[in-house]
């Protein structure tokens, strides 16, 4: 039942030009730092982009824009409305919609990362292809992370405002133990930036899926009760 | 089919103080004005709204739950569609999540919205969209209770001329209307509740529903009857008001209320009246 009812969702993602002109503009705008980055020379280039453009804004703006469209801009309980209201139970509709959301921001997380990591290679930077895979699966478990959280944050607040306050969280919390709550730090610290917390490269990897499991595990508790 | 005890709700201004009703198959129309509760009431029964105190029991269940909403169908002026979708794959999903598959093309044919099929639900006008949402909880074999706000407010033509036949045939579910029209509550509906600010005041059979002097309906030949109309908007007391060419008809529940309504309109607007007569109906 899940998969009949994240056609809603999935459609209103394919269906949404904001969103898509969030991911172009800022996918253009990393690539574009990433090239740039690349011909200034610097040695250590694409940890550079990878840190300062992808890292930091790129992503969580990217998979921000996503999950507000799947929301429809609103709280998720409501955007699944149209479902529950014929008798869809509520955790599996507002499940639907983190679903596709965490398989989209995991597909542009993923390629994202492998697009910037590519174009900003630099002299001291690892080998090419390893950086590319690398890049491809951190992008991947933090695209998921965000979708999750962001989700999550989309199930609060009036109109889903929570989702911006996750957003603005995530920027300024930094490391230590409530950074460590949130995906930012640990996906710097992934991509070769200082730890996050007391936790290892390993750990962080480990907290990013654990963040997008018990985000979707929280939305479908927040689901329970349809608006 | 439907139960409220003792149910007392409000949203905003508008409240349900203490209603007791029970509905079985069969149309009841709830008569009255929205600020009345009528609204409220329907989507207390639909599960949209909360009750602050009593029950609401319908098919012997809570209509909050997942599967009582899979045996409403429910038509409020706003309706939540999956937006997303185009209105064949919108109904397709609908009847899935119910439980029972609909014959799409069928339940729009008879409703007359077949060139609606392809149609981005979010293109859809508030009217095609009720009529779709009818269309849909009409042709569901798996719905037992039909809440229709307004039936003939924002409903396409060819849907509002189709759903008094429709209404008829379904005679083994209990259908509940919302009207603030004494004409459309005795055409479509076997029973009635007049609710006046929020209780039951009324419980009858339709048939002497014009007659018995619940209501009154004066017409208004005014100068300028947009002016009288906009002013016998804000007007609390009256049950409808109708616009028919220069003639303004508005219904109340007896004929002082309906004359007051349109002499403080008359004052408001500053239109002039060029007669005002009570209009005869029914046997």
């Amino acid at each position: 039942m899940i998969l009949a009812l994240s056609r809603l969702p999935a459609r209103r993602l394919f269906g949404n030009r904001r969103a898509f002109v969030a991911l172009g503009g800022w996918s253009l705008a990393s690539l574009g730092l990433a090239l740039w980055s690349a011909h200034g020379g610097a040695q250590t280039s694409a940890t550079n982009a990878l840190l300062g453009v992808y890292a930091s804004f790129a992503l969580p703006l990217v998979t921000f824009a996503l999950t507000g469209a799947i929301a429809r801009g609103d709280k998720l309980q409501a955007a699944a409305r149209s479902l529950t209201r014929v008798g869809a139970s509520g955790p599996q509709a507002v499940v639907a919609h983190v679903a596709v959301a965490i398989v989209a921001c995991v597909v542009v997380g993923s390629i994202l990362g492998m697009g910037v990591a590519a174009l900003a290679h630099g002299k001291e930077d690892p080998s090419i292809a390893a950086d590319i895979v690398t890049c491809a699966w951190v992008g991947a478990l933090a695209g998921g992370a965000y979708g999750g959280v962001f989700s999550l944050g989309s199930c609060f607040g009036p109109r889903g405002a929570g989702r911006s306050a996750v957003l603005v969280a995530n920027w300024l919390v930094g490391g230590g133990i409530l950074g460590s709550l949130l995906p930012l730090a640990h996906v710097r610290s992934l991509l070769g930036g200082d730890p996050a917390g007391a936790l290892s490269q390993r750990g962080s990897a480990f907290a990013l899926l654990a963040i997008a499991l018990t985000s979707a595990l929280l939305c479908a508790w927040r689901g329970r009760k349809p608006l | 089919m439907i139960r409220l005890t003792d149910v007392t709700a409000n949203e905003g201004k508008i409240q349900i103080a203490a209603v007791t009703l029970g509905m079985s198959a069969g149309t009841t129309a709830v008569l009255g004005a929205p600020n009345d509760g009528t609204s409220l009431l329907l989507a207390l029964m639909a599960g949209a709204a909360k009750v602050s105190r009593g029950v609401v029991r319908v098919v012997e269940d809570d209509p909050r739950s997942a599967q009582t909403r899979r045996a409403i169908g429910y038509v409020p002026l706003v309706v939540d569609l999956p937006e997303a979708l185009h209105v064949t794959d919108a109904l397709t999903l609908m009847s899935a999540i119910r439980g029972a598959a609909i014959d799409v093309k069928t339940a729009l044919a008879r409703f007359g919205l077949d060139g609606l099929a392809q149609v981005r639900v979010s293109r859809l006008s508030r009217a095609q969209a009720r009529s779709v949402a009818l269309a849909e909880a009409v042709a569901s074999s798996v719905v037992r209770v039909l809440l229709i706000d307004e039936p003939f407010v924002s409903m396409e033509p060819s849907a509002a001329a189709a759903l008094a036949s429709a209404l008829k045939s379904a005679t083994n579910r209990c259908v509940v209307i919302a009207t603030s029209s004494p004409v459309d509550a005795r055409d479509l509906a076997a029973s009635h509740v007049v609710l006046t600010s929020g209780r039951v005041t009324r419980l009858g059979t339709s048939n002497d529903l014009i007659q018995s002097g619940g209501v009154a309906r004066l017409v208004a030949l005014a100068e300028d009857p947009r002016a009288l109309l906009g002013a016998l908007a804000s007007e609390p007391d009256l049950l409808s008001i109708e616009s028919k060419g220069r003639a303004v008809v508005v219904t109340a529940r007896d004929l002082e209320t309906a004359a007051r309504a349109i002499g403080r309109g008359v004052i408001t607007s500053g239109t002039s009246l060029d007669s005002l007569d009570v209009e005869h109906q029914g046997p």
